[in-house]
């Protein structure tokens, strides 16, 4: 085994770049408007009980889990694409917006997270 | 954590040859149906969690619990897909840590009763200036073996707090032996870790720098690819046990394949094989890889050997050239009698043809007819606007973007060495051609040559004999003289009204309605429509307009029978304004009125003939000769000639000397900003010069053409066909013609050549009797009728 480190290096990076924790990250989109922000997280097929949301200065995340209840007893997987587990995915909200007050709620299959400026 | 909390019973699937570490994914391909058993349960459950134990020996194909090390890894399964073949694909993602306590069988997999053993989380001095000098190792070690990754190692080791996820990451690019790799996996504190990998590093360094020492003694080629080939192996043997095929590895398995079934010629295989090694060598990110991969793929493409089976058949042709195209039997005439040849001889050298003619005349389609009547395939390409030499031979390999010529690229299209090869416009070859155009393209004409054309892209030679090649032009004067040299030119020239009419009838027709889809039920064009479409809708020597037209009348009656509607579309000649808008055209009147001083002429141009009035003026009070209507070099000489003929003969004319002594004269030709070049004019120059002196018109129904001399000779003119038509347009029915040009009147169409008064000269002073009325009274000499 001369050659190993050369060998290896060729492939150094791709394997290395996939060195990462079990979780995942859900895709997000941020809307804007005067006082205020909405967070769009693509969370199909998971359960309202099983995410949370929390707001910690002006940093927001939303974590939790997706399972995979089998569709029906003695389906077996051909494959598998949807990413399940622990997700967890953080932002950091524009200025101004640190302790404003957050809601959310699903819609077809999408949760939106709405931040407002606490109005005083 | 209680005990209980850390035992657990998941499905087993064991590994050969790697070892997955925590925090790292690890592509797997699953074939063994026991292993396959354990992912489907691992997937049924609601964590997708699989444990992954390495075998101790690779051969054993059913494990049991003493055939496994004892110390796996959870993992995740992140994704996962079954081949065709019912291989499972999947990427896991190690979690933890565990050791087997137990193995047994659950329906048909394995399952493991495993226990977490993290490692401990053990920090200190020592682990700290271990962590550094793996550190320092490390990098050495890339910058040994692969200098331009250092800066992206250096980002990525550093970037992670924890030495054990280091040092796992270490042992995964390393590629150790699996009983290394499984020692880290059981390393049970940081520190036993890190002093494996240090041992392990080292050993590295050590033999990397052995090496590279003798590399640098002996700096030879051959040591580098052999190094690169070497690594290639290696790494093909990694995805080998991973069970993957890298698309690259695909491709070049597919060329290999290729190379082995192609039929080439030995020289040429020899070298295919040369390029395939260099490109197998190669990563495909290399710049390389896909020079070399055109390249092959070029190689491969080529008709080498291949050729189609050639039918010459001279009864069967002359039908194919007769469906073909309506009359030119002349040209169709020379090209059986060369089929003839052919068919006895197939090792006869092919004559190169040119046909020269107007656009639209038929070159090019009788061209594609030809490839027919021999069976042989038809590409064509133009010349034209061509600005280097490369395009047509290729660059070298080693210029950026290298490409190969457009002779080989065209051969590669036909898939075979055989074709017929059409080169359009040899006569506008661009001026600025970088290279000589003339010996490049002599070396791809040449019969004697172009059996070993080269090509620079391709840099091997490529037979080019087997080509029939056939160029195109429109005008014969600017082809590049050594090349008209080597080819034999054939004519087409314009077409009369009449033939336009016959052709379109017989052929154009036909073709286009059975283009739109329609049935002569459906669709007819009456005669005075179609005669009114020829003469007010176009104005041209060939058939380009017409067909063009005529299309546009074609699917007009489609849409209309595509609208739903049934009844038969009948175009009359009230119809056209509406279907192909205004006329466009009026038909060239001959002047009406014809003052001293103006002469009609007749023009050929690459489009075909025209009929030209030369005008003259007096310009009393001034001297000499004023020339204007962009007129070419020889036009301008011959303007001069016929001036000086005339002031030579002025007693002869009747010319009074002293009334013009003081007068110069301004010679104009209108028409636009045509350019207008060629001695053909010099007869219309001399009697619009004669008529102004003696204040006499020339006949207004004569138009004339002809080179003269200084001693009052005519010479003979090109391109009598189209100048007599275009008089005809015009409406002029007599011509004056140099006797010489009398054998060219048989071009000529029956209808048009009775239709029409010619009157053939020798010497200037017949030409201006014949257009003078006056002059011939006072020669008293009765022209030839
Ligand atoms: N004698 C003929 N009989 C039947 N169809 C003809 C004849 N001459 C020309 N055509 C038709 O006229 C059209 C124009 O001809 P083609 O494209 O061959 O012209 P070309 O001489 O190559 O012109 P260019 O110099 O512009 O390339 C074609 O559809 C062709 O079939
Ligand atoms: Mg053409």
């Amino acid at each position: 085994m001369r050659d190993k480190v050369q060998r290896t290096s060729i492939f150094f990076l791709s394997r290395a770049s996939d060195f990462r924790e079990n979780v995942w990250a859900p895709e997000v989109d941020v809307y804007r408007r005067a006082g205020g922000c909405l967070v769009k997280c693509a969370l199909a097929g998971v359960r309202p009980e099983d995410v949370a949301v929390s707001l910690e200065g002006s940093k927001l995340t939303i974590c939790g889990i997706r399972r995979d209840p089998m569709v029906e007893e003695g389906w077996e997987h051909d494959s598998m694409e949807i990413p399940y587990g622990r997700f967890e995915r953080s932002l950091t909200l524009p200025d101004g917006l640190q302790g404003a007050r957050i809601t959310a709620h699903y819609r077809d299959g999408m949760l939106l997270v709405r931040v407002r400026e606490e109005s005083r | 954590m209680s005990e209980q909390d850390e035992i657990r019973t998941v499905p087993l699937l064991p590994i050969k040859n790697t070892v997955l570490f925590p925090h790292l994914l690890l592509p797997l391909s699953i074939g063994r149906p026991s292993s396959a058993a354990a992912v489907a349960q691992a997937m049924a459950g609601e964590e997708k969690q699989i444990v992954i134990v390495t075998q101790r020996d690779v051969s054993v194909d059913d494990p049991r619990q003493k055939d496994l090390f004892t110390v796996g890894t959870i993992a995740v399964i992140k994704k996962m897909g079954r081949r065709p073949d019912g291989v499972i694909e999947m990427v896991v993602h190690g979690i933890e840590r565990v050791t087997i306590v137990k193995v047994e069988e659950k329906s048909g997999a394995l399952q493991a009763t495993v226990r977490k053993v993290p490692a401990a989380n053990d920090g200190g001095a020592e682990v700290e200036a271990l962590l550094r000098a793996v550190l320092d190792l490390a990098q050495q070690a890339i910058a040994l073996a692969q200098p331009q990754a250092t800066a992206e190692m250096a980002r990525l080791m550093l970037g992670h707090d924890d030495p054990l996820k280091l040092v796992y990451l270490l042992g995964s690019v390393l590629n150790l032996e699996v009983e290394k790799e499984q020692a880290l996996l059981e390393a049970s504190t940081r520190l036993d870790a890190l002093r494996l990998m240090h041992t392990y590093l080292s050993h590295e360094v050590q033999v990397l720098e052995l090496r590279n020492k003798i590399a640098s003694e002996a700096e030879t080629e051959i040591g580098k690819e052999q190094r690169e080939y070497l690594l290639r192996q290696q790494m093909r043997a990694i995805q080998q046990e991973l069970g993957e095929q890298s698309p690259d590895q695909a491709e070049s398995q597919l060329l290999q394949d290729r190379l082995a079934q192609a039929d080439l010629p030995d020289e040429v295989r020899k070298e295919g094989e040369r390029e395939l090694k260099r490109l197998q060598k190669l990563p495909p990110a290399a710049p390389d890889y896909h020079v070399i991969r055109s390249y092959l793929e070029l190689v491969l493409d080529l008709p080498w050997r291949k050729r189609s089976e050639e039918t010459i058949e001279i009864a069967r042709a002359r039908k194919v050239l007769d469906d073909d195209h309506y009359d030119l039997k002349e040209v169709k005439e020379r090209i059986l009698e060369q089929l003839g040849v052919l068919k006895m001889n197939p090792q006869a050298k092919a004559p190169i043809l040119c046909f020269v003619g107007p656009p639209g005349t038929g070159k090019t389609s009788l061209g594609q007819s030809i490839a027919r009547a021999m069976g042989r395939k038809f590409e064509r390409m133009s010349l034209g606007g061509l600005h280097d030499e490369a395009e047509l031979r290729g660059h070298r390999r080693t210029y950026i973007g290298a490409m190969p010529g457009r002779i080989i690229e065209a051969i590669r299209k036909c898939g075979v060495n055989n074709p017929l090869l059409m080169l359009d416009e040899v006569d506008k070859l661009g001026q600025d051609f970088r290279g000589d155009p003339a010996s490049a393209l002599l070396e791809i004409l040449d019969p004697e040559q172009n059996k070993n054309f080269h090509d620079n892209y391709l840099d091997l030679s490529f037979d080019l004999s087997k080509v029939f090649f056939i160029t195109t032009a429109n005008n014969f004067d600017t082809i590049p003289r050594p090349l008209l040299d080597r080819m034999e030119v054939l004519t087409l020239s314009g077409y009369s009204e009449e033939e336009k009419t016959e052709i379109a009838r017989r052929y154009l027709i036909p073709r286009q309605m059975s283009e739109s889809g329609l049935t002569s039920a459906q669709f007819v064009i009456a005669p005075e429509a179609l005669r009114r479409v020829i003469e007010r809708y176009t104005r041209e020597a060939g058939l380009r307009q017409l067909e063009r037209g005529i299309g546009r009348l074609a699917h007009k009656a489609a849409l209309h029978f595509a609208e739903g509607k049934t009844e038969p579309v009948a175009v009359g000649a009230d119809d056209l304004a509406e279907m192909l808008g205004p006329e466009r055209f009026f038909l060239e009147q001959a002047r009406n009125e014809m003052s001293p001083g103006v002469a009609t002429g007749l023009a050929w141009t690459e489009t075909g003939g025209d009929v030209l009035y030369v005008e003259a003026a007096l310009l009393p009070e001034s001297r000499g000769l004023t020339l204007t209507g962009h007129l070419g070099e020889v036009m301008q000489e011959s303007a001069r000639a016929a001036h000086s003929y005339i002031w030579s003969h002025c007693d002869e004319l009747g010319i009074s000397r002293s009334q013009f002594r003081k007068a110069g004269v301004h010679i104009h030709v209108p028409a636009g900003a045509i350019p207008k070049d060629g001695p053909s004019a010099g007869v219309t120059m001399a009697s619009a010069l004669a008529s102004l002196y003696t204040e006499h018109p020339t006949r207004r129904d004569t138009a004339m053409t002809g080179e003269i001399t200084l001693t009052g000779l005519v010479l003979p003119i090109g391109g009598v066909k189209e100048k007599v038509l275009a008089a005809r347009r015009a409406g002029l029915r007599r011509i004056i013609l140099p006797k010489e040009n009398q054998k060219d009147l048989r071009e000529l169409p029956d209808e048009v050549r009775s239709e029409m008064e010619f009157v053939f000269v020798e010497r200037v002073k017949d030409v201006l009797a014949a257009a003078i009325p006056e002059i011939a009274k006072q020669f008293q000499v009765v022209p030839a009728a």
